[in-house]
């Protein structure tokens, strides 16, 4: 019991600590990212300015991949300890994580449709983070469905972990069926093309300003849920006052 | 755990409720998609795979969630939470029944397969069952574990299909292409690849599930 | 393992809460049931009688709380459960298996050895010569019946009756009583809850009223007669209602 009263009061100064901190640097950050993008970074010669997309499709995914870990690693406490910050963490990192797969799944479409004609391809990045983006709303489905609270989080978990898990495989399998079907399937690798350096130096700053977004909107959410855990709790002991 | 398999083995046998139905949607779903795909002859192998698989998963929805639904009935869920038994081992009962079931489905569902699509099975028939064996192991361990998490939610069996299909997605990916080179009589070299990759998810997932049950801690 | 006073108790208890999401059911519930005594639990229904069976079973997980059932502490390996039972609402019986076949299936999750025990306990629950049909078709007072005969049947030093005599003619009743004092000569410890005071008194040794997820009274060296006790009952939850009436 010891130890869960110290992960709690830890969260709780980390999240302060957060919250605190970060609003400027991150807002910093996405600004940098928008005059680089925009403003600043050469445009690819071949994909022409469309490619820009790139800038935010990558970190998007990248951000994404971050809360599904996240979610697993927070779901393996729970199921571990059952404390409900766990529980609340791993939430806040699939919503999170869920916001910025969509991202990616709109970004994706969008850059694909001007340079090579359709608006969805099934290349492994792509169809992985699909795949990914339905077994989270499955999450999220479960989550609001669920009858009994307990074991409804329990499962949610368990669906987390096994989520996270999947990940390898999926990727696994969409390269072996892309190495089956070449001519189908064009490739978004998105390092193919990075020859000025002033490309990376973008793609980084994106990928701080997504970092940062990432970690802001997730302390946000959790804080938002533990809130609201707490504020249930204050209504119980006040149900139960009156009643006795 | 033996006492729990012969249990349900001997409800089944006795009711054959699920293995009908079973057999019955899966004829049924063989017959609406022939009747709405339109290949000739000579095309028949790009699409009957996927066909085939598509009417063992979606029939092996319906029948996954029952092995427990009958324990929640009559509250014997609770009856087996209470018994001497490993929370764990409670899953590879469940599984085991609901992967023999599936087999004994696709055994009788194939034959009718290979009627509907004109297909000689019979000179693949070896590895064929090896691979249909290998996809209802993965899909059995994942149906059997989220079987579980469906019922405990308002919309029950309907959660189902919305939790395991998106993770059985690489799995069903491996067994359609898989079952494809294994038709058209590919060496096992080429086919290699996607049967090493059916083991490592079957693997991963039974044992994944297998833990997940223990830790679930089940309530009554 | 030293011999503590510990150890001679069946069911030590302390603080135990239960919560099901914002409802609270146990609120702090102490209870110590010596071995080999037969307690007699009372109270209103959702006074958190049945959860705290279900507790007690390992069925569910206390909050917080101290809890030692026959020494040990939740949770425990499977094989602990071997010698608790528990007699629940529900039948925990497959309709579609007849009698028999309920009692070989709990027979051999439960690893009895002795062949025989299903007959025996068919016998004595007076349903030998329903043995042979599905359950489907059986009454309330025989699916009781057959509860009780599951729950007996791995000789459990521990059981927890829920309700026993609920949809149980007369002679049913005294079928249960002979069965709880069977228990009780064997050492075995019985915890029952019911609503039947003039019955429950006839089986137990002891008797506790629980109100609001809390033990609200026990009863100390002799037990009281059916009347007291239903006035000691009127009186606690009445004296609960009165201050519920004061704040509306």
């Amino acid at each position: 019991m010891k130890m869960t009263g110290d992960m709690n009061a830890l969260t709780k100064r980390f999240e302060k600590l957060i919250l605190a901190l970060i609003p400027i640097p991150t807002s910093l950050a996405v600004l940098t990212s928008l005059w680089a993008v925009f403003l600043w970074v050469p445009t690819e010669r071949n994909l022409g300015i469309v490619q820009r997309i790139f800038y935010y499709h990558v970190p998007s995914a990248l951000a994404c991949y971050v809360g599904f870990i996240i979610a697993a690693l927070a779901s393996i406490a729970y199921l571990a300890r059952g404390k409900q910050v766990y529980d609340h963490l791993a939430r806040a990192g699939v919503e999170v994580g869920m916001l910025f797969a969509s991202m990616v799944l709109i970004t994706g479409p969008l850059w694909a449709k001007p340079s090579w004609g359709t608006y969805w391809t099934w290349d492994a990045r792509l169809t992985t983070m699909f795949v990914l983006w339905l077994v989270y709303f499955a999450y999220l489905l479960l989550r609001a469905f669920s009858r009994d609270d307990e074991m409804g989080k329990r499962f949610a978990a368990v669906l987390a972990i096994i989520g996270t898990l999947d990940i390898p495989l999926i990727v696994l399998a969409t390269r072996l069926w892309q190495g089956a079907h070449p001519a189908v399937l064009q490739s978004t690798k998105a390092d193919s093309g990075l020859k000025d350096p002033a490309m990376g130096i973008t793609l980084a700053i994106c990928m701080l300003a997504f970092a940062l977004l990432f970690t802001w909107l997730w302390t946000l959410r959790f804080s938002v849920l533990r809130m609201t855990e707490a504020v249930e709790e204050l209504e119980y002991r006040n149900d139960e006052a009156l009643a006795s | 755990m033996f006492a729990l398999i012969r249990k349900d083995l001997l409800l089944e046998t006795r009711s054959k409720e699920t293995i009908a139905s079973l057999f019955l949607v899966g004829l049924l779903i063989l017959f609406i998609f022939i009747l709405s795909l339109n290949v000739e002859q000579s095309r028949v192998l790009e699409v009957a795979p996927g066909v085939l698989w598509a009417a063992i998963v979606l029939a092996s929805l319906l029948g996954l969630g029952r092995t427990f639904l009958i324990e929640r009935e009559n509250g014997c869920l609770a009856a087996l939470l209470l018994a001497p038994i490993d929370r764990s081992s409670i899953f590879l009962a469940k599984f085991l029944v609901n992967l023999l079931l599936m087999l004994t489905f696709e055994a009788l569902l194939l034959p009718a397969f290979a009627l509907f699509f004109a297909l000689d099975v019979l000179p693949a028939l070896p590895k064929l069952c090896t691979v249909l064996l290998a996809g209802s192991i993965g899909l059995a361990a994942a149906g059997t574990l989220f079987a579980l998490a469906a019922l405990n939610t308002r919309s029950r069996e309907l959660m189902l299909p919305v939790l395991v299909l998106p993770l059985e997605v690489p799995l069903l990916l491996a067994c359609v292409h898989a079952t494809e080179a294994v038709l058209r009589g590919a060496s096992l070299a080429s086919v290699g690849r996607w049967a090493v990759y059916l083991v490592g998810f079957d693997v991963l997932f039974v044992i994944s599930a297998w833990l997940m049950f223990e830790y679930l801690d089940l309530d009554g | 393992m030293t011999k503590s006073t510990r150890q001679s108790e069946a069911v030590h208890a302390d603080r135990l809460v239960r919560n099901f999401g914002r409802l609270r059911v146990l609120r702090g519930l102490d209870l110590r049931v010596p071995e080999a005594t037969t307690v007699v639990l009372f109270g209103a229904n959702g006074s958190g009688k049945t959860t705290l069976l279900k507790v007690l079973a390992g069925l569910l997980r206390a909050d917080s709380g101290e809890l030692r059932v026959l020494g040990q502490s939740y949770p425990t390996h499977a094989e602990f459960r071997n010698r608790v039972a528990m007699l629940a609402h529900e039948s925990m019986l497959y309709a579609d298996l007849t009698a028999r076949e309920n009692l070989d299936y709990y027979a051999r999750l439960y690893r009895v050895r002795n062949r025989a025990r299903v007959q025996e306990v068919l016998e004595r629950t007076r349903l030998d010569e329903a043995a042979e049909r599905p359950v489907r078709g059986f009454s309330r007072g025989m699916l009781q019946r057959l509860s009780l005969a599951r729950s007996v049947l791995h000789d459990p030093e521990l059981l927890l009756l829920d309700e026993p005599f609920s949809g149980l003619d007369p002679g049913g009743c005294d079928l249960l009583g002979g069965l709880i004092e069977e228990q009780k000569r064997r050492g075995r410890t019985v915890i029952l809850t019911t609503h039947d005071f003039e019955r429950g008194l006839s089986v137990a040794d002891r008797a506790v009223l629980i109100h609001r997820g809390r033990a609200a009274w026990q009863s100390n060296r002799r037990l009281p007669c059916a009347t007291d006790m239903s006035e000691i009952y009127r009186h606690t939850l009445a004296s609960d209602s009165s201050s519920l009436s004061e704040t509306n």
